[in-house]
């Protein structure tokens, strides 16, 4: 969209390419700083991100990539790209981005692009760790022997050399720019792919060899090929007896035969001494050592995401509070200031409370993916995810899970294998979130009284780690069973880089919080107002005359009672909520529940938990007409006294507040994380899967446990 | 004598004679494991299967059946 305009207007677009090692993502922060368009989330850049370098430039930064011989789906976007001029993202210039301390690995990709003929400019990236490393390249050779191609140092993690790449592509772009493949190609054509770049000259009049050459190999993945061509492609093919595979291990052979020469002579030495990096990875990555530090590095982190949230979150929380108390008292009392007051205000709340914990998360996860550490948890955790189906980069996401399900989904692009990545995302939200714990905090109390056991353990303290253990346990019992259902869709690959260790840059950390954030607010944050805003509507509203009735009777039972004034209107709002709409919605779904122990009042709060499972307090407080949900443990004196009208026991007895906990457990009760689930899979059909299936077992596990405990 | 990759680890030195006909190569390749790179086979993962590999001194995490594509002199 943005290039489209961008090329009616005369805007020139600069493609960043390179490998996904390079540091492409740093230096597109760099050069685009706070433009950009698209989310920038941790890991592998999946989504074509764009941004402006100038008013006249538009940068695009293109999915890494280590060769056009594309093998997985989001490498096969680049190849698509760089092939067909029709693209949107073609670009003008293309910035080729290479690690200079890994360039001998990093310059395959270069001299296809090059062969495509795209004026480029060479970025050496990270000269400040070959600097360290003692790693010297005689720039001005290299220059030499690549002829028309600049060569520009840059350092994107401490920003040296931006500048001069910015003014060289503004100068660039400025030229009258064609496509012109260098005088000495990278690459020979055998005589079989000279008769393939012939005839595909002959058929389609491109004009570029190895252009024709790549569109052979790829055409099944091309876009721009109809369905036809692709077919005539191939029937030549199977004519000629093309052997692909073979021609592209030929292609990639020749062309490091034929530029580790040149690198060979502009650079000084290869660095292969065992560095700071592989003397932390002795212990980092240990047989017992590794899988220890990772662990115990977890348990800090959560108790950091909890504990340091939760002052921010109390913030929010109270800045909103005051702001509908303050407003219910100055404004008259007509619908619109309650839709403000109890419809708007409490979802805006709901949404910008999770900020905090997302930030959190969001940092350390990026602080783990700069510095490097990320590939070797995924190094050392790879085969236990194999046996259930995922990936080693699952168990990024199902941690991340722990603190809140979106950001923990929004991780799961830097996973290649599309199975791997949609089973990831279908079974994280089993693991148990942050908005689970006041619900658990409540509840488990009628499960179990706080008792010490063995001497130290508090058996409440165990009760909630067994949810948490539940709620992994079934993650990966479910992987197991969808890995074993559902259709391959291509090979999976590990083959991950493991990084040298370096020093986050806070730049590029803070974008990424930043991002993150700001896509949550504006993605998931639309779902979660309206949803709120159809709670205040049902909860608002009643058929015909029952509101004024329910308010006019529970304003006489209050003034019989001599209550006072809160505690009148906490009657009133008690009395409204079961003559309500969703009053009635909850007596509905009553017959649906009672198997499970549950009343209709457990019916709402279960209902208003589908749009996030926190409102349950906030629910259960409306109920049981208390004004505060803060005070939990009035809220529990309060269900204390609950008696069922059907058994004449406890309203929460052991069966009904066991069947409700794991009902919390296993449900899918959050529509900002369908909503993100939608986003990422591109269709209806995976979020509605996983409700149905997360609500079921939820449904049958609950119904079970009730049933056997009663 | 062409082997597949040893038991024993650390294996250090090991030079790569050519890879298997197979796509996986083709990413391999692609990623810098090329006949007559030089690999050191350093660990195995805490759970099996998964190799800590240094190829021409850069770190590369391969499973077993990516590392059985490469075929040692």
């Amino acid at each position: 969209m943005l290039t489209e305009v961008a090329k009616q207007k005369e805007i020139k677009t600069v493609a960043l390419v390179g490998n996904p090692n390079s540091g492409k993502t740093s230096l597109f922060n760099q050069l685009t700083g706070m433009n950009q368009r698209t989310g920038n989330y941790p890991g592998i850049t999946v989504a074509i991100k764009t941004g402006k370098i100038t008013r006249q430039i538009a940068c695009v930064d293109l999915p890494g990539a280590y060769s056009l011989h594309a093998t997985a789906g989001d490498e096969y976007i680049l190849t698509n790209v760089l092939l067909d001029p029709e693209d949107a993202h073609y670009p003008d210039l293309v910035v080729y981005v290479a690690d200079v301390t890994q360039l001998e690995k990093q310059f395959l990709l270069f001299t296809q692009v090059r062969d495509l003929g795209f004026p480029m400019i060479l970025v050496l990236n990270m000269m400040d760790l070959a600097d360290r490393q003692k790693y010297r390249l005689n720039i001005e050779a290299l220059e030499q022997r690549l002829q028309t191609v600049e060569v520009i140092p840059v350092s994107s993690r401490t920003g040296a050399g931006i500048d001069r790449l910015k003014q060289r592509i503004v100068a660039l772009t400025g030229q009258k720019l064609s496509l012109q493949p260098p005088a000495n190609a990278f690459y020979q054509l055998s005589t079989s792919e000279q008769e393939a770049v012939d005839w595909m000259h002959q058929e389609f009049g491109y004009t570029n060899a190895y252009h024709s050459l790549l569109c052979m190999h790829h055409h099944q993945h091309l876009d721009h090929h109809s369905k036809v061509e692709k077919d005539h492609i191939s029937g030549w093919c199977t004519d000629h007896h093309f052997n692909s595979l073979r021609s592209q291990i030929d292609d990639t052979m020749h062309r490091f035969d034929t530029f580790e020469p040149i690198l060979h002579e502009v650079k000084s030495k290869n660095p292969d001494f065992e560095n700071a990096s592989d003397k932390a990875d002795r212990l980092l990555t240990h047989r017992f050592a590794g899988p220890l530090f990772f662990l115990i590095s977890m348990v800090v982190v959560f108790q950091a995401v909890f504990s340091w949230a939760t002052y921010p979150m109390e913030w929010i929380e109270s800045a909103f509070g005051y702001a509908s108390s303050t407003l219910g008292a100055s404004l008259p009392p007509t619908w619109w200031s309650s839709l403000l007051i109890d419809g708007m205000i409490p979802g805006i709340a709901g949404i910008l409370v999770f900020i905090p914990q997302i930030a959190i998360l969001f940092f350390i996860i990026s602080l783990m993916e700069e510095s490097g550490y990320m590939a070797r948890a995924v190094f050392m955790f790879d085969r236990i995810m194999q046996r259930f189906g995922l990936n080693g980069r699952s168990l990024i996401s199902l941690i991340s899970g722990g603190a809140c399900a979106i950001p923990a989904i929004l991780s799961t692009r830097s996973i290649s294998n599309p199975k791997e990545r949609l089973i990831t995302i279908l079974v994280t939200p089993f693991i148990s979130c942050s908005a689970r714990i006041p619900v658990y905090a409540v509840l488990v109390a009628f499960v179990i009284p706080p008792i010490t056991v063995l001497g130290i353990f508090n058996a409440q303290g165990l009760v909630f780690m067994g949810l948490y253990a539940l709620g992994i346990l079934v993650a990966l019992l479910v992987s197991l069973l969808l890995s074993r259902t559902m259709k391959s869709q291509g090979s999976s690959y590990l083959m991950i880089h493991l990084p040298e260790y370096k020093v986050p840059n806070l730049r590029n950390v803070g974008l990424m919080v930043f991002e993150s954030v700001r896509s949550f607010i504006l993605e998931a944050g639309k779902i979660i107002l309206f949803i709120s805003l159809i709670l205040w509507v049902l909860s608002s509203y009643g058929p015909g005359q029952e509101m004024q009735k329910a308010e006019t009777q529970a304003t006489e039972m209050a003034q019989t009672r001599k209550l006072d004034d809160a505690a009148t209107a906490n009657l009133v709002a008690s009395q409204k909520l079961e003559a309500s709409y969703a009053g009635h919605i909850g007596k509905w779904m009553e017959p649906a529940i009672r198997p499970l122990g549950y009343d209709w009042k457990i019916g709402i709060a279960l209902l208003t938990s589908f749009a996030a499972r926190e409102v349950f307090v906030g629910t259960m407080a409306t109920i049981y007409s208390l004004g505060s949900a803060e005070d939990e443990l009035t809220i529990h004196d309060r269900m204390a006294k609950e008696v069922d009208k059907v058994t004449g026991r406890p309203r929460y007895d052991l069966p009904t507040a066991l069947s409700l906990l794991l009902f919390y457990v296993l449900a899918m009760q959050c529509i900002s994380t369908l909503a993100v689930v939608k986003k990422e899979t591109g269709t209806w059909k995976w979020p509605v899967i996983q409700f149905t299936m997360m609500t079921g077992l939820a449904y049958l596990v609950a119904l079970i446990t009730y049933q056997v405990f009663s | 004598m062409e082997q597949n990759f040893p038991d024993t680890l650390p294996q250090r030195g090991l030079r790569i004679a050519r890879l298997l006909e197979d796509p996986k190569s083709t990413k391999l390749m692609a990623m810098g494991v090329l006949p007559g790179s030089k690999v050191d086979i350093l660990r195995k993962a805490p759970f099996g299967k998964v190799y800590y590999v240094k190829v021409d001194g850069q770190r590369l995490a391969l499973r077993q059946d990516e590392l059985q594509n490469i075929i040692f002199e």
